[in-house]
């Protein structure tokens, strides 16, 4: 216990200021190496102190694309990401959970052999060939949700007309999404249940003579949600790359779709504003997860009193 | 040795993964004397709807090249890409790794920093830096991969050399007197190293997915067949010729379970005391 408080304290904050300023470090790397690439063509090496003079002061440049600010640019497109992204991790805990304590339960059964043969398959599937099988499905032969886009263009819906439009365009896209992290989810939580089974502590609830549900879901289900909480953070960065694919799939003007727009207009200084603003989010995340960790796991405390 | 493929065999799912993966490694190396038709060339009437022509067992596309080549050259560049990048991705993260956990203090501090740095940055946003940069031709690709990847590898050996430096056998080659070079390379290292070949399998799944989603948004040498191209290019006539996009994505779904699960066998094999579900 004393351990567990500790360490959440020295990782929790240490971390993350750590991680700022190494991540600070690492896109300075990036920005040099990408200057060598420019300066030849470019202006002078002076431009890296100057990007990084700017970056204290919250100036990422300009877009060579655009012909904007960078920052205006990504804080545009920033709230349909977090969107998309947060919509699709509610979607994949709530599902990969759920359906990982049912697979859990009783692991071999027949509910448990197909949930996770299902898993397997689900995770080994290119998340932007899923999207175009559900646009296909549900967008071409069904028709019951749109193909593309944001909202519906020349429409003039307005106020919770517009936001409900909104929302049926991003069904698919976190759809897509989400369901690729349920499959992570589900087999993570089916794991660490078949673990919990195992354990003593288990055995010695069982024992006492808890009733079964009682015992899957406070003892066994709670245990094994905390791989998954710490998965959640370990997944932020990669979920940012996911929107990179799935909004270009169903053409979602994110940050995604304008960090693959960037690279394939050579727009390095929005690319890079991109890159910075998504290391920073993660940051964010990452720390959320650490006080939900806190929550969940009764071991750590914030600011631990621990003895 | 044996002992360790013994235990990797008797995992039923494991070994038919193996075989499938050997098989696809096999008809991707020997793809032009296995169906000797040109991936790139326009050998028959566009848009050929597969099952139909002998001459085209899996159709045309819109250009009229034959799908089936283009699978195997698909095949062909997705895996040598995988492999190549989650074999650099281990060998740089293993030296990290050694050294951070060998050198401690300063530099172990100083190499966690960068570490946790490279895990920061979405490791897709920056592949898509990487090939931006260095154009899109598969060696860049490997590299880019590659520069997200070897963070897990560089954690994982540092976690082992930390675990395993107070163990008996190490103490008795200090104290048998060898030079430290050869207890970090002899000793330490090789007992560091299974769950790193474990993680291995893992980043080659990762990679064969990176590479195809690189190629998808149009990111990959435009003259060489690969999955995700083909897929991308198929975007075009989905509602038409589904087929165009789905055998591709078929291939890649193959690829990336045959390898997962390869990867689940050699993670049971090589850590037998861990419980099995």
């Amino acid at each position: 216990m004393i351990v567990g408080g500790f360490l959440l304290l020295e990782a929790a904050p240490g971390d993350a200021v750590d991680a700022y300023v190494a991540s600070l470090g690492g896109d300075a790397g990036l920005v040099r190496e990408l200057r060598e690439r420019w300066g030849l063509d470019r202006s002078a090496p002076t431009r890296f102190l100057l990007y990084l003079a700017g970056l204290a002061t919250g100036d990422l440049g300009r877009s060579l694309a655009f012909d904007r600010p960078v920052l205006a640019i990504v804080l545009e497109r920033l709230p349909i990401t977090l969107a998309l992204a947060g919509s699709a991790t509610l979607l994949a805990f709530a599902l990969g959970s759920g359906l990982g304590i049912l697979a859990g339960a009783r692991p071999g059964g027949p509910l448990d052999r197909l949930l996770s043969a299902a898993a397997l398959l689900l995770n080994a599937m290119p998340s932007f060939w899923l999207g175009l099988l559900l646009a296909l499905l549900f967008a071409v032969r069904l028709r019951w949700l749109p193909l593309a886009g944001i909202e519906t263009i020349g429409a003039g819906y307005s106020g919770l007309a517009r936001l409900f439009d909104i929302a049926r365009h991003l069904v698919l896209p976190v759809l897509t999404l989400g369901l690729v992290y349920a499959a992570l989810y589900l087999r993570l939580m089916r794991a660490g249940m078949v673990e919990a089974w195992r354990s003593d502590f288990v055995r010695a609830a069982r024992a006492k003579g808890i009733p079964r549900r009682r015992l899957l879901l406070r003892h066994v289900a709670r245990n094994a949600l905390l791989p998954v909480v710490t998965m959640l953070g370990l997944q932020s960065a990669t979920l940012v790359g996911g929107s990179v694919v799935v909004e270009s799939v169903f053409a979602v003007p994110g940050i995604g779709r304008l960090a693959a727009e960037a690279v394939t207009q050579r727009d390095f200084p929005l690319l890079l504003g991109i890159l910075i603003v998504s290391a920073l989010l993660v940051l964010l995340v990452n720390l959320l997860v650490d006080l939900l960790y806190a929550r969940i796991d009764p071991r750590v405390e914030l600011g631990a009193r621990a003895r | 040795m044996t002992d360790l493929l013994l235990r990797f065999a008797r995992d039923r799912a494991a070994l038919l993964a193996a075989c499938v993966l050997a098989g696809l490694a096999l008809a991707a190396a020997s793809a032009q004397l296995l169906w000797p038709l040109d991936p790139e060339g326009v050998g028959g009437p566009p848009l050929l709807r597969p099952l139909v022509d002998p001459a085209h067992p899996l159709g045309t596309d819109r250009l009229g090249r034959d799908v089936l080549a283009r699978l195997l050259h698909g095949a062909r560049l997705s895996l040598t890409v995988a492999f190549a990048a989650a074999l650099a991705a281990s060998v740089l993260g293993s030296a990290v790794g050694l050294a951070a956990g060998l050198a401690g203090g300063r530099l172990d501090e100083l190499l966690m920093r960068i570490t946790d740095a490279f895990q920061t940055v979405p490791g897709f946003l920056l592949a898509l830096a990487f090939v931006s940069v260095f154009g899109p031709d598969a060696r860049s690709v490997v590299l880019a991969i590659a520069a997200s990847a070897w963070t897990g590898p560089a954690r994982l050996v540092r976690a082992e050399i930390a675990s395993l430096a107070g163990r008996d056998f190490v103490l008795a080659a200090i104290v048998a007197g060898l030079p430290r070079r050869e207890i970090a390379l002899r000793v330490l290292l090789p007992n560091a190293l299974p769950p790193v070949v474990a993680y291995a399998a893992t980043s080659v799944a990762s990679a064969v997915l990176i590479e195809s989603a690189l190629s998808f948004l149009g990111l990959a040498d435009p003259n060489r067949a690969s999955w995700g191209a083909m897929i991308a290019e198929g975007r075009a006539v989905l509602v038409s010729e589904p087929w165009l996009s789905i055998l591709p994505g078929l291939a890649l779904l193959l690829t990336v379970l045959a390898v997962n699960l390869v990867g689940e066998g050699l993670n049971e094999a090589l850590a037998p005391r861990r419980a099995r579900p």
